[in-house]
């Protein structure tokens, strides 16, 4: 039987992409950042704001109602919008929420975006660090956590990556393939955050941060902003970009927790992707390439598996080999991802493979024939994931 | 050791409160439904399972095995700059839940995934000092290192210090009343064990038994013995003490002593004693001194060795 999202697949597309600068901005706003990204994505779209009747946004968890800031700022009164709360999986989630909104007839045009100034935020001087806190106060830690020095991000995905080390026999060496494929793809992105060569013997005599993460396992701190206009396909035949279809989306969210039965392994994105593919009509074998969220290195390797790139156990092996290069079997994050070009949760993700599906990459950094694009998102305290099938051919 | 407690502080909510409390009485307590059986944690007012809101603080035996662990390297907190590298652990017990905890008395580089673990609580505090804490860790023992489950405590009673009131011991009963005393102990300021997880205090390390160390240092040769006197003749153990006579003055090989007093039971009282060697310790206590010390404080006082086996060394 044929999924019942099909009905939707390829109606949808994503017709304008945006980014700000992305690095170290200094004295940047997650706001401004992210009205620069919108403003770029409504004009690459050949639109004004006028156009535009929807708006799904996120930013940092301590600005309130943050769509009506954006509206505000970029003139909208919305027929559809809000902010959303799924951490990395909410830019893939936008994307879906705009189709649906479309299909219902809330709106007609939808502006998406995700923007933070993290890296500003965390190296401003104290007296401006005392009014905005770099964590918010809904992520401090919790009860049962600091009491035993447990703390952060990278941790709780180290449990993850230390016990498929544990079932599956991957080594630190398998996620610092990861890692260096990656760089090695950012340092042919001129607009990415760290671009410097990385071997793979820089990253093993790297420091360790929470073992068996190291410094290069973890994701970098970021000021950026993406943004995406998603349309419907009869108006998208109308403007100036290749309409990017939106073949399927899918979801999951283990809200019971990253520690329960054995989601750190076998992640929501097993039931995101298979969501997805189905929606789509498509599985792997058809991907060209990959946008898999990589806060941590860890993450790409069990989501290889769980998106059945290859089957459970073997990410390790199968990163090492040599496919997730420009050029190999699954060119993955092929701008560098959130380990080298840049953490926006996501955002910028979806951005490259748009461009990757448009195909209007300098060649050298262009994936060959690119028909078919998967992105990943993953976030919200490690147990909501989301999946996007992007296409070039409705 | 005398050094300030400043790692962060359990801050329970009401509904967490209960799992704290069996913490500091050296207990592992979870919600259990009452209708599905199932344990659940973090806290909830209703059992995730089949939503029943019938449910009790169950006791757990402690037991299970590493379900994954992390070595913190950077330092997050500046309470754990001297702590690092140390290991953060999800247990998996085998009749409860899945926690998060520490792996205690294992060297960091032999812990292993589905290694088992016991449960201990880890004592750390003393002494009142203004903006110090005293907290009670939870954290794990590897299986082998720790005393069998079986001989598991049942009871703890807590025992003031007599000639330092800010130290506080607890003592377990065994089920079969022989060697251990007890796993832990800890000393808290004027506040005393009730606002334990908030005290101001400052830390040390006070555990009998095996591989115990007092006050921080490793002890090789601790005796501990419990003192019961008939009604009322506490007083005159209390006199013998505070006149500095002391029972184990003059004992060959005797290093140095704590004395308390039972915080329920004016007429009880516990010793521990440290020792120049095991062979002294056990010398003292099988010898006539020892067997005349009731004599001295009434003559139908009770002395009840409550650790008598070799201390290991290891």
């Amino acid at each position: 039987m044929q999924h019942p999202g099909a009905r939707l697949r390829n109606r949808y597309a994503i017709v304008g992409v945006g980014q700000s600068e992305i690095g170290e901005v200094p004295g940047s706003t997650s706001l401004g950042l992210l009205t620069t990204a919108m403003k770029q994505a409504i004009e690459d779209a050949g639109l004004t704001n006028r156009d535009v009747d929807g708006l799904i946004t996120r930013g940092p968890d301590d600005i309130y109602c943050h769509h009506q800031r954006m509206g505000q700022r970029l003139g909208i009164n919305a027929s559809f919008s809000t902010s959303t709360d799924n951490g990395g999986a909410s830019q893939i989630l936008s994307v879906a929420l705009a189709c649906m909104a479309i299909d219902a007839g809330l709106c007609e045009t939808v502006v998406s975006g995700f923007g933070r100034n993290t890296w500003s935020r965390k190296n401003q001087n104290d007296a401006t660090r005392m009014r905005g806190n770099i964590v918010p106060q809904s992520q401090e830690e919790n009860e049962f956590e600091p009491e035993f020095g447990y703390f952060g991000a990278p941790a709780t995905h180290a449990f993850g990556a230390r016990r498929h080390m544990a079932l599956y026999g991957t080594t630190r060496e398998h996620f610092g393939h990861i890692v260096v494929t990656f760089r090695d793809h950012a340092s042919r992105n001129p607009c990415a955050q760290k671009r410097e060569p990385l071997t793979l013997e820089k990253y093993l005599a790297a420091r360790l941060i929470v073992d068996p993460f190291g410094l290069f396992d973890c994701s970098l701190v970021t000021d950026g902003a993406g943004a995406l206009v998603i349309t419907s396909a009869e108006r998208a035949r109308d403007l100036p970009r290749p309409p990017v279809y939106v073949g399927g989306f899918g979801f999951r969210n283990n809200l019971r927790g990253w520690f329960y039965d054995d989601h750190m392994v076998d992640t929501a994105a097993q039931q995101a992707s298979r969501q997805a593919y189905e929606m789509a009509g498509l599985g792997p074998q058809d991907v060209d390439c990959a946008q898999i969220y990589d806060c941590f290195t860890y993450m790409v390797l069990t989501q290889l598996e769980d998106y059945g790139f290859c089957i459970k156990g073997e990410g390790g092996p199968f990163a090492a080999s040599g496919a997730l290069s420009l050029g190999g079997a699954l060119p993955t994050n092929t701008a560098g991802g959130q380990l080298s070009e840049g953490h926006c949760e996501g955002m910028l993700q979806i951005v490259e493979a748009v461009h990757q599906v448009r195909r209007d990459r300098p060649p050298d950094r262009q994936v060959q024939d690119c028909n078919v694009a998967v992105v990943s998102g993953h976030g919200g305290n490690t147990v909501c994931h989301s999946s996007l099938l992007l296409q070039r051919t409705p | 050791m005398n050094q300030s407690y400043a790692k962060p502080l359990p801050v329970p909510s009401e509904e967490s409160k209960p799992f704290w409390e069996a913490c500091r009485r050296h207990k592992l307590r979870f919600q259990r439904c009452s209708a599905c059986g199932q344990f659940w944690f973090p806290p909830s007012n209703v059992c995730p399972e089949c939503l029943s809101d019938t449910w009790e603080w169950a006791l757990t035996s402690g037991r299970g095995s590493v379900f994954s662990f992390v070595v913190f390297h950077r330092v997050y907190h500046p309470a754990f700059r001297d702590a690092v590298p140390y290991p953060v652990a999800l247990i998996a017990l085998d009749d409860g839940p899945r926690f998060i905890s520490n792996v205690v008395d294992c060297a960091v580089e032999d812990i292993r995934v589905g290694m088992p673990v016991e449960a201990v609580t880890v004592v750390e505090r003393r002494h009142a000092r203004p903006g110090q804490g005293a907290a009670l860790v939870v954290a794990m023992d590897a299986l082998g290192k720790a005393v069998d489950a079986r001989e598991r405590a049942t009871v703890a009673r807590l025992f003031r210090g007599f000639l330092d009131q800010d130290l506080v011991v607890s003592v377990a009963d065994w089920p079969d009343r022989q060697a251990y005393a007890t796993r832990l102990a800890w000393a808290v300021g004027d506040g005393g064990l009730a606002a334990l997880c908030r005290e101001p205090a400052e830390l040390a390390f006070f555990r009998l038994h095996r591989t115990y160390g007092v006050m921080g240092r490793p002890s090789r040769n601790a005796l501990c013995w419990l003192i019961r006197v008939p009604r009322g003749a506490g007083e005159a153990l209390r006199a013998l003490w505070s006149e500095g006579a002391g029972l184990l003055r003059g004992a060959e090989g005797f290093a140095h002593w704590y004395t308390f007093t039972d915080e329920d039971d004016p007429d009880h009282f516990m010793v521990v004693s440290e020792w120049e060697s095991w062979a002294a310790a056990h010398a003292y206590l099988t010898g006539p001194a020892f067997e005349l010390l009731p004599g001295l404080i009434a003559a139908e006082a009770v002395m009840e060795p409550v650790v008598s086996v070799p201390l290991d060394t290891t």
